[in-house]
């Protein structure tokens, strides 16, 4: 199965590059320790992990504590302010930013980190190539809100080669990428009853790649080579496959940014821990490793239109 | 000198009496504080779960000054409909706006479309008796629910929908009564305020009336940023506080199937609303006592007859010393910690078998022949190696012709399937039973958790029969009674509560077991007895739901209530089977067990 | 007994008993064997194999499993998974191929797995050395590279050393608000050093060429570890087996979680379960003592003792409801508002955290170690406390000198036992203080040294967490089972031990005056 080559050949350059230079502006940094607290996405755990791990090569002295079990369980902590720090992989709700401004009195500053494509992704052996939005609903969803008329059960009905009835696969509903798939794929209607929620998007690709009739949904950074990724149909007929560059062009519907949300006071500097976390995150370095999990990194024009939105010195 | 020792006698006595005293306090004071905290749980549990159950209060009180209306009563239309509906002569009948328009016209209710460039009447649809006439419309928040109120006093819930016949009723409150004066949404919730001519009502759009008290003289301002009714009445406004937090909550809703929203028939579901508030929150609590039930009835259908064979075998045939050896064996068995079986059940076994599905079902027929059949090989064999492969031994020697057993099936699992089902069992599963086949199923938690569940089984039942007084065995062979007519007609009787109670243990311990549950299922919130799809417990939906609820709010009070059921089930059954096995002792005793 | 005579008439029943009771003990076998079968195996270094497909294209890897099944349009394939490694050239580090389509298979030498610090393993042919972008010709290629690894793993552990020792501290106490020169400039010059450090790592670049025939080079910076298993003897590899598992035993993990060991799980299990039995035995004891020996054996007690005995029957998650209200929400948040109010919103104990966690666990545990001493005090006959206490001596004295020592191997069976229940549990956990990854464990040497309101890591939420929340459940599978298997196998000895115990404590009982 041909997968997308890495357009990353000249990594090691790069990464020899970048380790040359953490010595240079740490000498000027004034030293920065203490321990970062993040609960929230569970889609974002990994790369919040190896910011934390390039971060503590940064800065000797600081730790990240983390804890990941769903985009939801960011506002509630933001909140009561067991967290400064909420990665999520949806926005805020109305009622969620309502309850953080009524808890500090100010919003929480939402900054986007990564681009990250929902993919459908179906059993290696599975020769559908791709679905059309209304056909996802029609098998995921028993209110179908996008317009089917009737249920998709088996892939019989897909494509007449195949056999075997459909084993749906998803998330709990705390995480971000249930609450996306339901606003985007689904119309906002109900999943089915029997479509599996799983704790991780990991277990979400490993049942599908060891189930031929399964399908489910994650980020695209979770493709497997047990698994294949679907494609979408547009209304007029044309595929979209989950790329980076589509994403990028914002061709693919299912494309999400996720966030990270801190509890800043507005009009304060930033504490030095925060802003050496977000420094990071938005510098090439951490952007790499966006694009290492197989994320989608944000393109550099971006990166410095955020720089500037959040106050922070261009790179 | 004498008298001065015996004084420091006595006052050591004294110091030693104190002592005593303090230290019995203290064990005491301990010991109670101990097990009051223990008992806590029970009562933790009930007083988080017993605000779901308050009644609804609206109470008058005066409004702080300064107090505004946040939200009208009724949305003011956007200019260009107003100039439209003029056009239309159709100004003030009872209406609703949410995505669309609803406007009443005696016993009709007019669709008005509003995505297009310009208003479009889509349908007029007779949803009230003719004789009656429609008295308000309200849209709950999302706009796909209507609730419609008539001058007969009928009140009635529709649902929204995409295609004729556009309109879908879902729930009757009342057919008659006072003629319906007003219907007022309150902002950012599910419920409703009811004015007849009587007074005023507080309705949950799932449980119906909530509340119900006389009509303040005066007229109804609006809602406040709170949600609460500002209400002005001889010359103050006041402010009617609704205090109905868990207003969606009653029994009924918890337990029978309801009208949601996008479903044409009601329905059990368990589906807490995640992100955004205009979703119905859904929380039937059936499914979930439906999958715990399930998950631990086909764990004891799988533990039960090989944990009591292992008991029955273990208390007459084994050799002592063996006996010795095997108990903590099983024991450690125990001691597994659920984490490691769920992922081995999840990971590993679920695809495993169902890439076997076929060799996986045949096993439960296969194994129990192939250990008749080793018994009647054994008869047939000559007597020399009988005598080295004793029926005391067998549970040891039989553990290699089974797993050959278990590798020939799962070997030949792709032929069984090719000769008897046409190649593709799930197929024929789900065309000639109707059986859906899901990977992750309740066979595998049976699996799973019985193997998790047979030592306790094995345990507490290998006691109750190893229990039973000697000489009844003893008097029954002595009468010329095998072994296995000993067992089955003197020990099981005399042991057969402590088995039950065995059993209520094992009950006990599935109901409860969570991470076996967690992984080895898809936590499909589903109804059915089928042993090839999944299910979600109490127990797995408290792990996975409960960091996410928000303290004091409903969903998370709901998760409480549900640790509570558990509590509560896994607390009566253990005390019954303890009851059982303590009359099970007495009973030993007076038929003078000398152990 | 009978010996095995001809059991006439018995029947089929006595074959299904002892069929049972044989799977039963079948099923643990398995389990155990295929946990200590992939949980060890994955150490052992497993050779590369150069597959040659029947379109001519050739690829490198480790085989893992085999699977035979149906697909969908209805015939039968059979596949290998092989671990390639080389995602950032090939986009994926595994590849499934079907076992048909192989024409030939050669374990070569020449080709090296390599670790990286960032996109995962590479499974490649060295081609050659570079140093400062300059070829050098050193020969053989393997033992200079391993030479030039060797110093640069030098430098990484001064770097790594300055970083932890000399840095971290420094900047922890400037960061707090001490503001000396002297720290100032000491860091500056640690600084300084690390950079120098780094630089000299920066200096070789191993280049290497893929089955597919792509070059690449890595810097030697980059490389954690290399080894060529095909030319490997048995021995080497052993040691390397031996040295994988210590750096397992002994390491935090890496890449987001699915690489490294588990220091610090194993470490928050411990200490976790320490600071438990620390809480519940002398509560449980004093509980236990209490209901037999001072309160009113009146039915009240009769009831309570029922009570106390079936909670040990109540699900584990239904403590860990409890834990996360009582505990963390309820008694956290007031001691957050009474003796942490500056540090608020942020809460230090209103969050879940060691001592809630042990806290709850103990609750957990408490029946447990309750009924054990119970059971050991019922054992002791009355006449030894009737004859202290006619010898003179009070209530407090009976049990202090007499009861309690010889009810003292009771106690701690039920220590014990709870000690093993409370490490495999994970459910309550979950809900009152465990982290995906905290690799600051809650003892270091800030005062006041034990730091109670810190989330802790578990090895039990590790099975968990890194099967299922994992990037790469494929690559942590294998670290899955070893944690596991490390779980099980903490639990068994503890286990047994309390079996030894009690055997050692019936045997003293049934041979009384031997004390």
């Amino acid at each position: 199965m041909p997968l997308p080559r890495r357009r990353l050949r000249h990594l090691p350059w790069v990464a020899l590059l970048l380790i040359g230079l953490i010595g240079g502006p740490l000498q000027a940094a004034p030293p920065i320790a203490g321990t970062l607290h993040s609960t929230g996405s569970e889609t974002l755990a990994s790369l919040m992990l190896r910011w934390g791990e390039a971060l503590e090569a940064r800065h000797p002295g600081v730790r990240l504590q983390l804890q990941a079990s769903g985009s939801s369980t960011a506002p509630p902590a933001l909140v009561a302010g067991s967290t400064r720090l909420g990665p999520m992989s949806r926005p805020m709700s109305e009622s969620e930013r309502a309850a953080f401004e009524a808890a500090h009195g100010y919003a929480p500053l939402a900054v986007p980190v990564a681009l990250d494509a929902l993919a459908f992704f179906v059993h290696r052996d599975n020769p559908v190539a791709a679905l059309s939005l209304a056909q996802l609903d029609a098998i995921f969803s028993d209110t179908r809100r996008c317009g089917a008329a009737a249920p998709l059960e088996r892939w019989d009905a897909l494509r007449p080669t195949l056999s075997g009835d459909i084993s749906r696969y998803g998330r709990n509903s705390a995480s971000g990428s249930h609450g996306v798939v339901r606003r985007l794929a689904l119309c906002g209607g109900d999943f089915r009853l029997d479509v599996g929620e799983l704790m991780g998007s990991a277990a979400v690709v490993a049942a599908v790649g060891s189930d031929p009739r399964g399908i489910g949904y994650a980020g695209l950074g979770y493709l497997r080579s047990g698994v294949r990724a679907l494609g979408l149909v547009g209304e007029d007929g044309t595929v979209v496959r989950p790329t980076a560059e589509a994403a990028l062009a914002g061709d693919y519907p299912l494309t999400r940014p996720l966030y990270l949300y801190l509890n800043l006071v507005p009009g304060e500097p930033w504490p030095p821990l925060e802003r050496a976390f977000v420094e990071l995150v938005l510098s090439a370095e951490g952007q790499a490793i966006v694009e290492e999990l197989g994320f989608v990194a944000l393109p550099p024009p971006r990166l410095a239109a955020i720089r500037r939105e959040i106050g922070l010195a261009p790179p | 000198m004498i008298d001065f020792s015996s004084l420091a006698v006595r006052r050591r006595q004294r110091w030693r009496q104190v002592r005593d005293r303090l230290a019995t306090l203290l064990i005491s004071a301990c010991g109670i504080g101990v097990i009051v905290a223990v008992l806590a749980i029970g009562v933790f549990l009930v007083m988080a779960a017993w605000p779901l159950f308050s009644a609804p209060r609206v109470t008058a009180e005066s409004a702080s000054p300064g107090v505004e209306v946040a939200y009208p009563l009724q949305a003011p239309l956007p200019a260009g409909l107003e100039a439209w509906l003029r056009e239309q002569r159709l100004e003030r009948p009872p209406r609703a706006l949410d995505e669309r328009l609803w406007l009443a016209e005696a016993h009709r209710l007019a669709r008005i479309d509003l995505a297009g460039e310009a208003p479009t009447l889509v349908a007029r649809l007779p949803v009230v008796a003719p004789e009656r006439r429609i008295s308000a419309v309200a849209s709950l928040a999302g706009g796909r629910s209507l609730i419609i109120a008539d001058d007969a006093g009928g009140l009635r819930r529709w649902l929204v929908e995409e295609r004729p016949p556009w309109l879908r009723l879902a729930k009757t409150y009342r057919d008659r009564g006072t003629p319906i004066e007003a219907l007022w949404v309150r902002p950012g919730s599910r419920q409703f305020l009811v004015r007849d001519a009587a007074g005023l009502s507080l309705y949950d759009a799932l449980a119906g009336e909530r509340w119900r008290g006389e009509l303040p003289a005066g007229e109804a301002l609006g809602f406040d940023g709170e949600g609460h009714l500002l209400w002005r009445g001889e010359g103050v406004v006041r402010r009617l506080a609704i205090e109905a937090p868990h207003a969606e909550i009653d029994w009924r809703t918890l337990w029978l199937p309801q009208p949601y929203e996008g479903h044409a028939a009601p329905q059990q579901r368990w589906q807490s609303a995640g992100e955004g508030s205009l979703d119905e929150p859904k929380y039937g609590l059936t499914p979930l006592a439906w999958g715990t039930l399930k998950a631990a009835a086909y764990a004891l259908l799988f533990a039960v007859p090989l944990a009591l064979g292992a008991a029955v075998f273990s208390a007459c045939y084994l050799p002592r010393r063996l006996r010795h050896r095997l108990k903590p064996t099983l024991e450690l068995m125990e001691a597994l910690p659920g984490v490691v079986i769920g992922f081995i059940a999840g990971l590993v076994l679920a695809p495993f078998v169902e890439r076997h599905l076929a060799g996986s079902l045949a096993l439960i027929v296969l194994l129990p022949l192939a250990m008749l059949l080793a018994g009647g090989l054994w008869a047939w064999l000559p007597t020399a190696l009988r005598r080295h492969l004793p029926l005391g031994w067998a549970g040891l020697w039989l553990m290699p012709w089974l797993a050959l057993w278990v590798a020939l099936a799962l070997w030949a699992s792709p032929w069984l399937e090719a000769a008897w089902f046409g190649g593709d069992l799930r197929g024929w599963l789900a065309a000639s039973l109707g059986l859906d086949v899901e990977q992750r199923n309740a066979l595998i938690v049976g699996l799973a958790m019985g193997f998790a569940v047979i030592p306790s089984i094995f345990a507490l039942a290998e006691d109750a029969l190893s229990g039973v007084p000697a000489s009844l065995g003893e008097g029954a062979q002595a009468l010329g009674a095998t072994r296995w007519q000993t067992l089955w007609k003197v020990l099981l009787p005399a042991a057969g509560p402590g088995v039950f109670s065995a059993v209520m243990i094992g009950a006990g311990r599935a109901v409860g077991e969570t991470m076996i549950v967690l992984m080895a299922t898809g936590n499909t919130a589903l109804m059915s007895v089928n042993p090839l799809e999944g299910l979600r417990s109490f127990a797995a939906n408290l792990a996975i739901e409960l960091p996410e609820a928000v303290p004091g709010g409903t969903h998370y009070r709901v998760l409480l209530l549900s640790a509570l059921l558990l509590f509560l089930f896994t607390f009566v059954v253990n005390t019954l089977a303890e009851l059982v096995r303590r009359r099970l002792k007495r009973r030993y005793r007076r038929l003078g067990a000398g152990r | 007994m009978r010996r095995a005579g001809r059991p006439r008439g018995e029947g089929p029943w006595p074959w299904l008993a002892a069929g049972s009771l044989a799977l039963s003990l079948l099923m643990l076998a398995a389990l155990l064997l295929l946990l200590a079968g992939r949980g060890l195996g994955h150490f052992w270094p497993a050779p590369v194999v150069l597959v040659t497909l029947d379109d001519g294209h050739q690829l490198a890897g480790q085989p893992v499993r085999e699977e035979r099944r149906r697909t969908l349009e209805g015939h039968w394939v059979r596949e290998r998974l092989y671990r390639v490694g080389n995602r950032d050239l090939d986009g994926e580090a595994w590849r499934w191929v079907e076992v048909g389509r192989i024409v030939a298979e050669e374990t070569p030498e020449a080709w090296a797995v390599i670790e990286r610090r960032r996109w995962g393993e590479l499974i490649v042919r060295p081609l050659a050395l570079e140093e400062a972008g300059r070829r050098l010709t050193e020969a053989p290629l393997w033992s200079a590279f391993e030479a030039r690894l060797e110093r640069g793993r030098a430098l990484a552990e001064e770097r790594d050393a300055l970083r932890e020792e000399v840095i971290a501290p420094l900047a922890r106490r400037l960061a707090a608000g001490h503001d000396d020169a002297a720290a100032r400039e000491r860091l500056v010059a640690a600084q300084a050093r690390v950079a120098e450090l780094q630089a000299a790592m920066a200096r070789d670049v191993l280049v290497v060429e893929s089955a597919a025939g792509e070059r690449l080079s890595v810097p030697l910076a980059e490389i954690t570890a290399a080894w060529r298993p095909n030319a490997m003897s048995p021995a080497e590899k052993l040691l390397a087996w031996g040295s994988n598992l210590w750096h397992f035993l002994s390491e935090g993990p890496e890449a987001a979680n699915s690489a490294g060991g588990v220091w610090p799980a194993i470490f928050g299990t411990v200490l976790m379960v320490l600071l438990m039995s620390l809480l519940v035995t002398p509560f449980g004891v004093l509980a236990a003592v209490y209901l037999h020996e001072v309160a009113p054996q009146g039915r009240l007690t009769g009831w309570v003792r029922i009570a106390v005995r079936n909670l040990a029957g109540v699900p584990s998650i239904v403590y860990g409801v409890f834990g996360l209200g009582v505990f963390v929400y309820g008694l956290g948040g007031r001691l957050d508002a009474w003796f942490f109010a500056e540090t608020l919103p942020s809460p230090t104990f209103g969050t879940g955290g060691l001592l809630w966690a042990s806290l709850t666990l103990a609750l957990l545990t408490l029946p447990v170690v309750i009924v054990a001493t119970e059971e050991g005090l019922a054992r002791i006959p009355d006449q030894q406390r009737e004859a202290a206490l006619a010898l003179g001596a009070t209530r407090a004295e009976m049990l202090r000198r007499v009861v309690l020592p010889m009810a003292l191997p009771a106690m701690l069976t039920g220590v014990i036992l709870a000690i093993a229940r409370a490490a495999g549990e994970v459910a309550p956990l979950m809900l009152v203080g465990v982290a995906k990854l905290a690799p600051q464990v809650p003892v270091d040497g800030d005062f006041p040294y034990l730091h109670l309101e810190r989330k802790f890591m578990h090895l039990g939420y590790h099975v968990f967490d890194v099967g299922f929340h994992g990037g790469d459940v494929e690559a942590a599978l294998p670290l899955v089972y070893a944690t596991a298997l490390l779980l099980v196998g903490v639990i068994l000895v503890l286990n047994l031990t309390a079996i030894l115990l009690r055997h050692h404590l019936r045997a003293r009982h049934a041979a009384p005056g031997t004390r």
